[in-house]
């Protein structure tokens, strides 16, 4: 299988794999071994019970960590929660999220950037959760990021690529960043079409995790973002309004002439 | 004796109690990395031993947990 580059890291799985929303923590590490994922999103919270067995899972898990800045609602808040990821994790990485609406968990635009700045500043290698705006992007990009992950739909909601145009017009316009959407994945087929797109990878947890069966799920997300990048890498046919018959015209028998 | 929140559980200090003292105190049944913001503003593991808290601090003490 082939390899990709993401940071400064080379992979070769194009699936990230959130850690939460699983029935069990044993059934997360089933998922996680059966997706085969090399980065996984985590959190920092406050202490509980549960924080020490999941911690010792992660360990043993020996995944590249990426930690988030889930929950923040300013540039200000996650800030300060990327640097301490960065303490507690021991790693640049971070997942920047800005929410900007509660209802849609929308990232905030101006937030984003802001914060994205200052980050970068500090030495950051930032994984902005952003929408699919094209100037959003854009400004992204001026500050410095390498990395997008512009949503498919809201977190949570699995409804897959809701604007699939606006995903091609970022892979057109930005050929030489990695791409990788980030939420609103639900089926296998969902992260297939991000990968027959262009995009370098897909990063899901709902999906997965609250499946019926999650690990056989993980397994079929493997396996679409396999067949989605193996479609991209061989080039798409075109797509044709009229019909065109693939079995040969010529030769047909006498019974078949009109 | 100062008032204060850690994770948002109103505390009481002795006056100039420093911020590794007070982690000592809370912490020590705890084996888990965490990280410290202290009016939301991280704190690196250098200056634990060098910050006196202060009146109406609040503290904020984060570890690893599941995320997506």
């Amino acid at each position: 299988m082939s390899t990709w580059q993401l940071a400064d890291q080379v992979l070769t799985s194009r699936l990230l794999i959130g850690t939460a929303l699983y029935p069990s923590l044993d059934i997360m590490q089933q998922s996680i071994q059966a997706s085969g994922a090399e980065v996984v999103t985590v959190s920092l919270r406050r202490q509980s019970t549960a924080g020490q067995s999941f911690w010792n899972e992660l360990k043993a898990l020996n995944r590249r960590i990426l930690p988030n800045t889930a929950g923040c609602y300013s540039a200000k808040e996650a800030i300060t929660t990327a640097q301490m990821a960065r303490e507690v994790f021991g790693t640049h990485w971070i997942k920047l999220e800005v929410i900007g609406d509660d209802y849609t968990l929308q990232p905030d635009p101006f937030g984003l950037v802001e914060a994205a700045s200052t980050l970068i500043k500090e030495g950051f290698e930032v994984f902005p959760y952003c929408t699919d705006d094209l100037v959003l992007c854009q400004r992204l990009v001026e500050v410095g990021c390498r990395i997008l992950m512009p949503w498919g739909a809201p977190i949570g909601t699995g409804k897959g690529l809701i604007n699939p145009y606006a995903l091609k017009t970022l892979r057109a316009r930005f050929p030489e960043l990695t791409l990788i959407v980030d939420a609103g994945l639900g089926a296998p087929s969902h992260a297939a079409q991000a990968l027959e797109l262009g995009f370098d990878g897909v990063l899901l947890n709902t999906a997965i995790a609250q499946a019926h069966n999650p690990v056989q799920m993980a397994t079929g997300f493997k396996y679409a973002v396999q067949a989605g990048r193996a479609g991209f890498e061989a080039g798409i046919m075109p797509e044709r309004d009229l019909a065109q018959p693939s079995t040969p015209v010529l030769g047909k028998p006498f019974w078949l002439a009109n | 004796m100062l008032s204060l929140t850690l994770n948002s559980q109103p505390i009481t200090l002795s006056p100039n109690t420093l911020l590794d003292q007070l982690l000592a105190q809370y912490l020590e049944n705890i084996d888990l990395p965490f990280a410290v913001a202290i009016n939301g503003v991280f704190v690196p593991r250098q200056q634990y031993s060098k910050i006196a808290l202060n009146q109406g601090d609040s503290i904020e003490v984060l570890s690893p947990n599941v995320g997506g």
